[in-house]
């Protein structure tokens, strides 16, 4: 059975999720504290991570939002690896290309 | 950004939360209408926010159908890869064309779910004592997830129902290749072991790829395809299509979402009140969904999907009125 895929991938889904919305909320939480002072959130990626080193909450909020969608790579990871484990060559090579298709999605989004 | 508008935009996704949750269909068919149409966002940001809360809503939720064993892990990644690839083609659409023809596309997608939702027969699983939900209760961010990830009242479904596994001997031999497709879980509702095995996964494929296609270019779950695909055509019992659907949104719905991300059509902000509207919203849907009465509900529900689709349409088209 896959008993250890289900319970990998839903450890890692459940503190992947806790994660990524303690940063949404947390980055939501100080551009309300801040009111006028805080600065508008860029909604360009490399801008707005940027300001990650002054505690800019729409940083802090784009982390999270990249930590919720990283949970699916994570995912595809681990099932690969634990059906390699459990020596499942068909769901490993599945998994993979799940990932594989992931990585694709990554690629293409940032070629402008 | 001003309170007020910050205000509306929680309230908007948590309306949208508890509306897509109450129809089955998700917070995206909900939200982005009302961004786009309402609060004048462009197509293309309402559609990318969309995403992002349908990703978080699903891995929220598969979290705890992971845990039941009630997603057939090996299906989903078996659908993903198809459904991903979809998604991303889809999200690379979303992100090219003019936000009037997405708007429009849309408008045409609502008109279809309203209409769907006015002939859709009623089940009997919609309303189970344990939260167990119809097909197109399915959907991330809808009625069932949240409150199965996070609450025992939305324990995940409880009784099969449109799609119930055939009996011995009424159904044809699996192919080789979906023999290794059988699955079972407990429910615990019925107080017993449900065993099946997915038949005609092949054709299945190409409606996971739609499925995937609308989800990254509209913004939505996709379960409103996926679901009834896997309880009617491959003959899964509607708990377990309700889970492995998420479980797949859940894996590819980033494929879009990324796309949107890298060409700056996220915005931080409204992402996140969107994320925490819709919800709590699917939250409180998933509670009123088992006291409201599911038809009168869809019914005068389609008649605002009807009006949304109306105006979208008007304003893809430049229309003075409605628009």
């Amino acid at each position: 059975m896959d008993n250890l895929a289900y319970d990998r991938i839903a450890s890692a889904l459940r503190w992947g999720v806790v994660i990524g919305v303690v940063f949404i909320v947390g980055g939501l939480g100080i551009f309300f504290l801040k009111g006028a002072g805080a600065s508008p959130p860029s909604s360009n990626l490399a801008e707005g991570l940027a300001g990650l080193v002054r505690f800019d909450p729409g940083a802090l909020i784009l982390v999270g939002i990249i930590v919720v969608l990283a949970l699916p790579v994570v995912q595809a990871l681990l099932a690969a690896a634990t059906y390699r484990e459990l020596g499942n060559r068909r769901y490993t090579l599945v998994s993979l290309g799940v990932f594989v298709i992931q990585m694709i999605a990554l690629a293409v989004a940032w070629l402008k | 950004m001003t309170l007020t508008f910050v205000l509306s935009l929680l309230a908007a996704a948590l309306v949208g939360g508890i509306v897509g949750s109450l129809l089955g269909l998700g917070g995206g068919i909900i939200v982005v209408p009302v961004y786009t149409v309402v609060f004048r966002l462009p197509a293309q940001v309402a559609v990318g926010t969309s995403l992002v809360a349908v990703v978080a809503n699903a891995a929220a939720a598969s979290t705890v159908y992971l845990k039941s064993r009630v997603v057939n892990l090996r299906l989903a990644l078996l659908l993903a890869t198809i459904t991903a690839l979809g998604s991303l083609i889809g999200g690379i659409i979303g992100t090219s064309v003019g936000g009037p023809w997405l708007v429009g596309t849309f408008g045409v997608m609502l008109v279809g779910v309203g209409v769907l939702m006015l002939v859709q027969p009623e089940t009997s699983a919609r309303r189970s004592p344990a939260g167990g939900a119809a097909a197109l209760d399915a959907v991330p961010g809808s009625a069932q997830e949240p409150a199965a990830a996070f609450g025992p009242a939305g324990a995940p479904g409880s009784a099969p129902a449109l799609g119930s596994p055939p009996g011995p001997g009424s159904a044809p031999k699996p192919a080789p290749a979906e023999a290794n497709l059988a699955a079972e879980y407990y429910d615990p509702a019925a107080k017993k072991t449900v065993a099946y095995q997915p038949r005609r996964v092949t054709p299945g494929l190409a409606l996971s790829f739609v499925a995937g296609n609308l989800s990254g270019m509209l913004g939505i779950g996709g379960g409103v395809i996926q679901v009834p695909v896997m309880n009617l055509l491959f003959g899964m019992p509607i708990k377990a299509s309700t889970a492995t659907s998420s479980h797949i949104i859940s894996l590819t719905a980033m494929a879009g979402a990324v796309v949107y991300l890298a060409r700056g059509f996220i915005d931080p902000v409204t992402t996140a009140i969107t994320v925490v509207g819709v919800y709590l919203g699917a939250r409180l849907g998933a509670r009123l969904n088992q006291v409201l009465p599911s038809n009168i509900v869809k019914r005068v529900f389609s008649l605002v999907l009807f009006y949304m689709a109306a105006r979208m349409l008007a304003q893809a088209w430049g229309l003075p009125f409605l628009s």
